[in-house]
């Protein structure tokens, strides 16, 4: 049987459509790699293991035929519990809707279903999506492949360790602040964040409106191509920006915020990728003014606590004892904030999405780490990180969440790992709507680097 | 303001949790700046 930790989509298409392997055994693989591990890496909150093997088995009866949907047809799916799913319970994480069942499914979920693929369960994620370190008070804490001591990073850490682990070929995450890619960089996967709106929302439990995204989890930044150009709802390719990939690409280094905020052990490993990639490919790399990402992030959590009030006020009044305490005393912040304190982020936002454009003009992505540390310990809350502490959750979201306030598309692939023998993510941003020149970019940069191998856990 | 908040919403949390949470989300506003932004950032929100 395939081990799907060290296969692309492509690899197990082929073997699909030629029924070498049948869809409905292909499962049963992935829900006994489920049952094997998920009890220590509490990654999926509800298996759908009935649900999974009777459309494997509608599937199979479809190649029987003749019938062949897509590239993932009979392909297993996982998908972060904040998307509707018309067959299976959609909790946010949360208690408060643990008997959730909304009897449809979500607009890209929908999409991925009628492509073929198997939805093989609903993902752990930090509850409602509110936070960046998968510790669910409800139903456990996600832990990391690579160490299990250790956190996945979150909120979408349930579907980046299933995918790492191989007990999906690809998952579905919501990023509002580096969810997808966060997790992704801890635990060695390829993340996507595209630009905002690529993507629909509907049927997805919001965050904050004017920051969530949606995005695919995968292996290899292929994957994450062929997953998001089935759910995507116009045609994002752009063959002239394939093109361009060819010639020499400028790449902006946000130099200062790197130095300053990125620990020791991802910085040796971020610029040493960052050179092989320069000695091995025709790029420029130009250091770029950076003071914005200060007023970005602050912006950016002044609107993600109005916006996430507004969506919870349904709940605060009965049923605040229900939350994790963390996330239920930054929902009640939003209640605080003044409509001109929010008006004047949003209006900040505006401005700096133009700024960036002129610091943009004549770069094609910024390259920088996803995450300046390595993935914390369960228990670690602070950490220092050259000589200054700082609170675990500030700092594993202090790259990524500009881009959320931006709009503009990003995604993490696998660079190295640590001494301790913990993966690295490179971050990739490039302007809104060049996610196809940013996905030709990253796989070029995925050659030059290699694949890591997948996690000990999995032997 | 917390009664006003607590009757606007009609929240049950207690006092001593909302003047927590409210203190230190306005002392985040005041020490993020973003109601005295540099001049360069305000012109371009003018335009």
């Amino acid at each position: 049987m395939i081990e799907l930790s060290g296969t692309t989509i492509r690899e197990v298409h082929q073997e699909i459509k030629n029924l070498r392997i049948k869809p409905t055994k292909l499962i049963e693989e992935c829900l006994r790699k489920i049952d094997r591990l998920n009890d220590r890496l509490r990654m999926f909150i509800y298996i759908g293991r009935e649900e999974a093997i009777l459309y494997a088995e509608e599937l199979e009866k479809e190649l029987e035929d003749g019938v062949c949907r897509s590239i993932i047809h009979g392909l297993p799916i996982a998908v972060k519990d904040a998307f509707y799913t018309q067959d299976m319970p959609t909790t946010g994480g949360s208690i408060i809707l643990k008997d959730f069942k909304p009897g449809k499914d979500a607009e890209v979920v929908r999409k991925l279903r009628n492509a073929g693929a198997v939805i093989i369960g609903k993902t752990n994620m930090h509850e409602f999506a509110f936070g960046v370190t998968n510790k669910n008070p409800h139903y456990g804490v996600t832990t990391n492949p690579w160490d299990t001591g250790r956190i996945s990073g979150g909120s979408s850490g349930g579907s980046a360790v299933a995918v790492s682990v191989g007990a999906c070929i690809g998952g579905l995450g919501t990023d509002t602040a580096g969810s997808i890619r966060i997790p992704s960089a801890l635990c060695g996967v390829v993340g996507y964040k595209p630009t905002y709106g690529l993507l629909s929302l509907d049927g997805v439990i919001p965050l904050a409106w004017s920051l969530d995204t949606v995005g695919p989890i995968a292996k290899t930044v292929d994957d994450v191509e062929l997953l998001l150009e089935l759910m995507a709802s116009k045609k994002f390719q752009n063959s002239e920006q394939v093109e361009e990939a060819d010639r020499e690409l400028r790449l902006g280094l946000p130099k200062r915020i790197i130095e300053e905020w990125t620990s020791t052990e991802v910085e040796e490993v971020f610029w040493k990728s960052l050179d092989k990639i320069v000695s091995k490919s025709n790029c420029k790399v130009v250091k770029v003014e950076d003071q914005w990402f200060k007023v970005l992030s602050d912006t950016r959590y002044i609107i993600v606590l109005s916006e996430s009030a507004t969506y919870h006020l349904k709940w605060l009044r009965d049923r605040w004892r229900e939350y994790d305490p963390d996330v239920r005393d930054r929902i009640l912040s939003g209640l605080f904030i003044p409509a001109p304190i929010y008006i004047k982020a949003q209006r900040i936002r505006k401005a700096l999405k133009k700024k960036f454009m002129e610091l943009m003009e004549n770069l094609d992505a910024l390259v920088l780490p996803t995450v300046p540390i390595e993935a914390p310990r369960i228990e670690d809350e602070e950490l220092i990180i050259k000589d200054k502490r700082i609170g675990v959750r500030r700092a594993l979201l202090s790259l990524t969440e500009v881009f959320n306030s931006l709009g503009n598309p990003a995604i993490t692939i696998p660079c190295g790992l640590t001494r301790k023998n913990l993966p690295v993510g490179l971050q990739v941003a490039a302007k809104p709507y060049e996610d196809n020149l940013l996905l030709q970019i990253a796989k070029k940069f995925e050659n030059i680097l290699g694949r890591l191998q997948p996690p000990p856990i999995i032997h | 303001m917390i009664e006003e908040i607590k009757k606007l919403y009609s929240l049950t949390v207690s006092d001593e949790l909302l003047i927590k949470i409210a203190g230190s989300i306005y002392r985040f506003i005041e020490a993020s700046n973003i109601l005295e932004l540099d001049s360069e950032i305000n012109e371009e929100i003018e335009e």
